[in-house]
């Protein structure tokens, strides 16, 4: 978990196990840890608020490149990578689009939402989802009324945030849209509106009388198919898919008799994978490839590098393409997401400092050295240590040699998948 | 930052030969199939001459029949796109009901009329060019967006990994595999998903190239990271983005020559119509390109659908338009046929926001030989506030097979009657 490791963060592990580092960081609480400040903390600061300035969609525009850097930042530089993976992989769980719901503000409060609620309660976090404004912007439930429902948030909580597929009907999608009407998006966050709630008893997933925010959320909570949906999602991300279904049951059992707390359950999580024999490889996504290559080389890129990248290789952090959130990873291996990874890895290349450790071990083809830089400590897969030997002797100049080596070993297939 | 360009690639990948037969050559590399020695680089500066940019219009491939297929990503509203004249619509729609007489008519139709954005689409009816299909939904599909979209793209209602036109891909596949058989522009395409044929899939042709470091030498640093590609590791996912690379350099070549030429804002999303533009320079590259899959986004109208789906179907159909008349002016009209699909259709009483919420059966159309109305949209036997299915999807999709030449019942693991 985390976005990769810098050789001085390496060196700091290297007398620890690294393991016990990121076991710690599940529950920093617990282990004394100090949990990193807010990052957006004084994000407002710079979200234009008077819309009626001739340059305000400029001034917009420059917002929300600051928020994306320093948000990458945070996910790069933070001394807790695990709340910064986790804050990612809310992000793509409920997959909230800045382009949709067209206010920085709202989104802005929407990410710290996930950041403070990472690794906390599942049924809280889910309850102040479900009335942010941005999310009732992104799936209308601000236009969600008695008289006229809008199921859009409704079948989403079902389908994608609790419960999946064949656990409720259309009659439960209808019932949860109609207990939560009502809530209008203002200035300073949400507000229940009665007069425009629909407070009609309903029977939603077997349970009669629900008919409000708070039992919509007692019903989906309770519900049997929970535990299991988010444990199989949160293993899927963290150990690959094809971990059995049985194995998933044990998860969802630590989940569930710790009432949706989500540190057991990364524990459990974390723990199993760490006790597999061979963990199978999963392919990196683009946001992970790319803060690991800055990781790697010591390079800092600017914002519009960053966003100049990621754009083509397809996978902006605040826009996922739609509900689903970011595809899956294997996506990432198209054409053109490809010989974007190959284009950045030159950029990144051409502007690693030459002290760079990884630079340094490239220059005096050190292939072992730069592959356990690189977070393959068992060494770089065959053809690639080869195609780096041919290129490195090829060269005019070992200074040469060592930036364009540097380069292959970052769009190297080694380098994609973790 | 140096550009291998064009021509450059071309020259990389051997010219003529290889790529007018549509082999990757850099796949073909990889296996040993090419010499090493087309690598090497000429001495003069790479570029300009003309005879190796020609060589991609050596007609060296068969002229094979090619599907095109449009997606209109998010749901289209088929009520509002194919527009029935019926009360009963009205009734259901009171804000967003398009207003009979600013409909499009369909010469020989009283029942239905088109969008009013939709106007070329006439054109291609009065040509006997055009198929419509109203009510075209697999049984079973639901609500859901993914488990619609999975059933769309997979042609099947249980869990099915691939895409039908993946299964088709798997099915013909050569003894050389051809990434470029199936190819998508604009995003992912699990419509192109198979069991053993890879396909091409491209984001953004506009932003597909490579770049390298400045002062180094581009040639040895492409060949490096091929090298890197093969032999093949026995992890799948190593081994997986191993096969990436050799798939995406061969398609650097071709698409690079194949976009539209105007260069686009990097920054912009791709606009359909030059999507479109790209799949028809494509079709006329004679790679043995089949299918192309191009997918329009934004139909998900739960809202405000009014403006929204107006200036989507203008786009939708401006794109067609221009695309149909560059294959007709390059003579390849003969050999496509372009399908719109679309995941579910929309409910049929509007919503309180102005839009319409996930419904069931939807709207398609077919760009080729021949015209018809199939099914139809019926508004008196609604299945829970939704249009009942009249034509399944596959029925389309087994009409798309057969233009390819097939197999198509068993891709399909049933037979589905035809369009024609």
């Amino acid at each position: 978990m985390g976005f990769g490791l810098s050789p001085s963060e390496m060196e700091l592990h290297q007398d620890k196990n690294f393991s016990e580092f990121v076991g710690k960081r599940i529950d920093p609480e617990k282990h004394g840890l100090e949990i990193p400040a807010e990052p957006f903390e004084n994000a407002e600061y710079f979200i234009p608020t008077d819309k009626d300035a001739s340059d305000f969609k400029k001034q917009e525009r420059a917002a929300s490149l600051e928020l994306f850097d320093l948000w990458l930042d945070e996910m790069r530089d933070t001394s807790d990578p695990v709340l910064e993976w986790m804050t990612f992989f809310w992000h793509d769980h409920f997959a909230v689009s800045a382009r949709e719901i067209k206010s920085l503000r709202a989104f802005v409060r929407h990410l710290c939402l996930l950041r403070t609620h990472a690794r906390g309660s599942y049924p809280t976090m889910l309850r102040e989802i479900t009335i942010d404004p941005a999310m009732l912007i992104f799936l209308d439930g601000y236009k969600n009324t008695a008289k006229k429902p809008n199921e859009n948030y409704g079948r989403e909580l079902l389908e994608l945030y609790s419960l999946g597929i064949g656990n409720y009907s259309e009659d439960d999608v209808m019932a949860a849209s109609r207990a939560l009407t009502g809530w209008r998006v203002t200035e300073n966050g949400a507000e229940f509106k009665p007069r425009q709630h629909d407070d009609t008893p309903q029977t939603f997933l077997s349970n009669s009388n629900v008919h409000d925010l708070d039992t919509v959320m007692d019903a989906v909570v309770n519900h049997e198919a929970l535990p299991g949906f988010i444990s199989r999602k949160l293993s899927d991300a963290v150990l690959g898919t094809e971990i059995p279904d049985a194995v998933i049951n044990e998860f969802a059992v630590v989940f569930a008799n710790n009432d949706l707390e989500l540190v057991p359950l990364i524990e459990a999580i974390v723990d199993a994978g760490l006790s597999m024999n061979k963990r199978v490889p999963i392919i990196r996504h683009p946001v992970s490839w790319l803060l690991n290559a800055e990781k790697v080389t010591g390079v800092k890129l600017n914002v519009t590098e960053r966003a100049n990248m990621l754009s083509q290789m397809n996978m902006l952090p605040g826009r996922p393409p739609n509900v689903g959130g970011f595809p899956k990873t294997d996506h990432y291996l198209s054409a053109s997401s490809t010989a974007a990874r190959f284009s950045s890895a030159g950029i990144i290349v051409s502007k690693t400092p030459r002290e760079s450790v990884a630079l340094q071990a490239a220059k005096s083809s050190n292939w072992g050295d730069l592959a356990s830089i690189c977070g393959h400590i068992n060494g770089f897969n065959q053809p690639t240590i080869d195609s780096l030997q041919d290129l490195w002797e090829s060269s005019p100049s070992s200074s040469q040699g060592g930036r364009v080596c540097l380069a292959i070993a970052l769009s190297s297939p080694d380098f994609m998948v973790i | 930052m140096s550009e291998l360009s064009r021509r450059r690639f071309l020259y990389l990948s051997g010219g003529a030969a290889a790529t007018a037969t549509g082999v990757g050559v850099w796949a073909a590399l990889l296996r040993g199939e090419s010499e090493k020695g087309i690598l090497v680089p000429p001495s003069t500066t790479l570029g300009a001459t003309s005879t190796t940019t020609t060589t991609t219009t050596a007609p060296m491939s068969p002229q094979n029949p090619v599907v095109v297929i449009v997606q209109m990503a998010g749901g289209n509203d088929g009520l509002n796109t194919l527009v029935p004249l019926d009360s009963k619509y009205h009734n259901a729609r009171p804000t967003i009901g398009l207003p009979d007489s600013n409909l499009i008519s369909l010469a020989g139709r009283t029942d239905f009329g088109l969008h009013p954005a939709l106007t070329p689409l006439s054109d291609f009816w009065d040509k006997e060019m055009l198929r419509i299909v109203a009510g075209s939904g697999i049984p079973e599909q639901g609500r859901s967006h993914f488990a619609a979209t999975d059933a769309w793209h997979s042609g099947q209602t249980d869990k099915e990994e691939t895409g039908w036109i993946g299964r088709w891909l798997d099915a013909t596949e050569g003894p050389t595999p051809n990434p470029l058989r199936g190819i998508a522009l604009g995003g992912g395409a699990p419509i192109l998903t198979g069991k053993t044929s890879i396909s091409t899939v491209i984001n953004s042709p506009s932003n597909f190239r490579l770049a390298t470091p400045p002062g180094t030498d581009s040639e040895s640093i492409v060949l490096a990271f091929l090298n890197t590609a093969s032999p093949l590791a026995s992890d799948p996912a190593l081994a997986a983005a191993q096969s990436a690379i050799p798939n995406s350099l061969d398609a650097i070549g071709v698409i690079d020559s194949a976009k539209s030429e105007v260069d686009p804002d990097p920054y912009a999303e791709e606009s359909f119509t030059s999507l479109l533009e790209t799949a028809a320079e494509l079709i006329n590259m004679n790679l043995d390109t089949r299918v192309i899959v191009v997918s329009i986004s934004g139909f998900d109208t739960h809202s405000d659908q009014l403006g929204r789906h107006q200036g989507l179907l203008e786009d939708f159909v401006t794109g067609v338009s221009n695309f149909w008349n560059r294959i007709e002016s390059n003579g390849h009209a003969d050999r496509v046929l372009l399908m719109s699909t679309s995941e579910f259709g929309r409910r049929v009483a509007e919503n309180g926001s102005g839009g319409t919420d996930h419904g069931a059966a939807s709207v398609q159309f077919l760009i080729g030989p021949g015209k018809g109305l199939y099914g139809n949209f019926d508004l008196g036997n609604l299945v829970d506030g939704d249009l009942p299915i009249t034509v399944d999807t596959r029925s389309t999709y087994a009409t798309a097979l057969d233009w390819l030449g097939g197999p198509t019942d068993e891709i399909l693991g049933d037979s589905y009657s035809r369009l024609f």
